[in-house]
Order: structure tokens, then sequence, then C-alpha cells
């Protein structure tokens, strides 16, 4: 049994799915930049809230710089875009290239990466709701600056939680970032339902 | 020369989408609003052609704004940019006329649907 009791196949399945939206998101990103970026596997746990805490310290060192927008409906979770801090500016360089005075990129920083956070969330995980056949509500995205502990949730700590992960990259650019959700496992249970329903119906 | 209507909290998709119709058609306007209430101030006096608005802004959304511009600028040509590529969002777009466009903004996307 894997994560949320879910068969092997089950379990490929939703990965596949997330794998999926992301590429999905990937190809909006490529789109923006006009660059190749390059996805990990994605990797799918429940975990406590002090876990997730310690996973994305230990994905980036350093202060990170991203988008968070939460979700709810159908499930409720938060989904973030995250880079490392010294990061995040040359993605925005990249972006914004000659359409902006370089006096203006600092200012235009938060600006750029909030609607580049949007696009990517949405393409992701909007993709994983059209194949689930859910819907979310998404608030409008936050641009969050700060320790990797700062950005996720205070009430997380004992909370036990559905955690993915992937991580893309802009080889030529030597830019890294990550794409995570955290879900309240209670909200899990539909997601599961939802999961076994869609792999009966690709099986049966 | 027409007016075109950019309703996006996002600054830098209005300033996107202002270039790309501007480098085409010199001579539009452009309306910019960053929000339904700004959107619905600008154009209480005023006309505009074409409009793209976004879906997930402060305040309203795109789709609870559009019938209200539907309404007061009949003959307006009206879609929505949004980067939510849901199901729902498309069916509630489709009931209310409206093409759906999705971001990221892109130059050849945009001018079809200006010149459609």
């Amino acid at each position: 049994m894997t994560f949320l009791g879910l068969s092997e196949l089950q379990a490929d399945a939703f990965t596949e799915i997330i794998n999926i939206g992301m590429g999905r998101a990937a190809d909006s990103l490529s789109q923006m930049v006009s660059e190749e970026v390059s996805l990990s596997v994605p990797v799918v746990d429940v975990v406590t809230g002090d876990d997730a805490v310690s996973l994305l310290e230990s994905t980036t060192q350093t202060n990170v710089s991203g988008v968070t927008q939460d979700f709810a409906g159908t499930l409720n979770g938060r989904a973030m875009l995250l880079f490392p801090e010294n990061q995040s500016m040359n993605l925005v360089r990249l972006l914004l290239r000659d359409s902006v005075p370089l006096e203006m990129m600092s200012e235009m920083e938060k600006e750029a990466l909030t609607e580049v956070g949007n696009i990517i969330l949405n393409a992701c995980f909007g993709t994983v709701a059209n194949t689930l056949s859910f819907d979310l509500e998404s608030t409008i995205p936050d641009f969050i600056n700060g320790k990797s502990k700062e950005v996720l949730a205070d009430d997380i700590a004992d909370h036990a939680i559905l955690m993915l992960q992937v991580d893309f990259s802009l080889p030529s650019k030597n830019i890294q970032g990550f794409v995570s959700f955290l879900m309240d496992v209670d909200s899990s249970d539909i997601l599961k339902e939802r999961i076994v329903t869609y792999v009966d119906s690709l099986t049966s | 020369m027409k007016t075109l209507l950019v309703v996006d909290d996002s600054m830098m998709t209005r300033m996107m989408v202002k270039t790309i119709v501007n480098e085409k058609y010199p001579d539009w306007e452009v309306i910019q609003a960053k929000d339904a209430e700004d959107a619905l101030s600008k154009v209480k006096d005023a006309n505009f052609d074409i409009a793209t608005i976004d879906m997930n802004m402060p305040g309203k959304t795109g789709l609870e704004l559009i019938p209200m511009l539907q309404e007061s600028h009949p003959d307006a040509k009206i879609a929505l940019l949004t980067a939510n590529i849901q199901k729902h969002i498309r069916d509630r777009a489709k009931e209310l006329g409206i093409p759906v466009l999705n971001k990221p903004v892109n130059e050849e996307v945009i001018l079809k649907y200006l010149e459609e």
C-alpha cells in the first residue's frame, strides 16, 4: 500500500496525473521565457507538518521567493511555487527581458513572479482537477519572500499532510525551483475516492 | 481606431496585452483596469469595442464582471483571459457566449482574437 492507502496502480496514476499537470505548467513557463524547462519525477507522500517544513528547508538552504495560492472546494490546500531567493531575479530578468528598464526590475519582481505563479499553479492543478473531475476555487496568489517554514500555514505543525513536490529547472540559465502542494489529510479522502474512480474507469 | 479594455490585477499582463495590441494597432486606445470595480468606473461614461477580462481578481471575478459589461456595452466583444484552465470556468464562459483565452499571454492568440 502506498500513500492514502492507494494501490500501486492508483498511486502511479495519481503521480502521472501530477506529471501531466506539471508538463502543462512547464510548457507555459517555457513559452514565457523561451527556454527549455526540465522536470523531476513528482514525489508524493503523507507527512507531518513538521516534516513538511524540514523537507522544504532541505530543498533550499536559503530564503525563498515565490508564490502561494490557497485552494478550496472539493479539496483544501496550499499550492506553492518557490525559488531560492537568489534565483528568482534571474527568472524575472528572463521574463521581462527588454520590456522593462533595468532600474525597474526589482520593483517588477513581485509582480512578475506572482503572475508566473498564477499561471504555473493553475496549469498544474487545473489539469489535475479536470482529470479527476473536481472543482478548485483558488485565492489570488500571494507573493512571499522569507524562510521556507514561513510559507506554510501556521497551524499545520500537528497535522498529517499530503505533500507533493515537483522540481523544475531551466538548465541553460541555472534557474531551479519547485512546485509543491500541501493538502490536509481530511481533504484527501475525497481525492482518494476520485483517484480510485478514475483508475477504475480506465481499467474496467 | 478601436478601444480595448484590459481588466487584470496583474500589471505585467496588462502591460503585455497593451504592448501586443499597440505594436499592431498604434492608434488603438487601451483602457487598463486592475479589477472589476476599476473597470466599471472607467467604462461608465466611455465606450469600448473589445475587452479581455481576467478571471481571478480581488473583488468580483471576471465571470461576475462580464455579464455587467455585456449589459452596459452590448456591442462589445469580450473574452476571458485566464490562467484557470478548469472545465467549470470554460462551461460558464460558454454559457455567457464568450471565448476563453488561456495565459500565458500569447501574441498570436491575442491578435487572432482581436481580428476574428
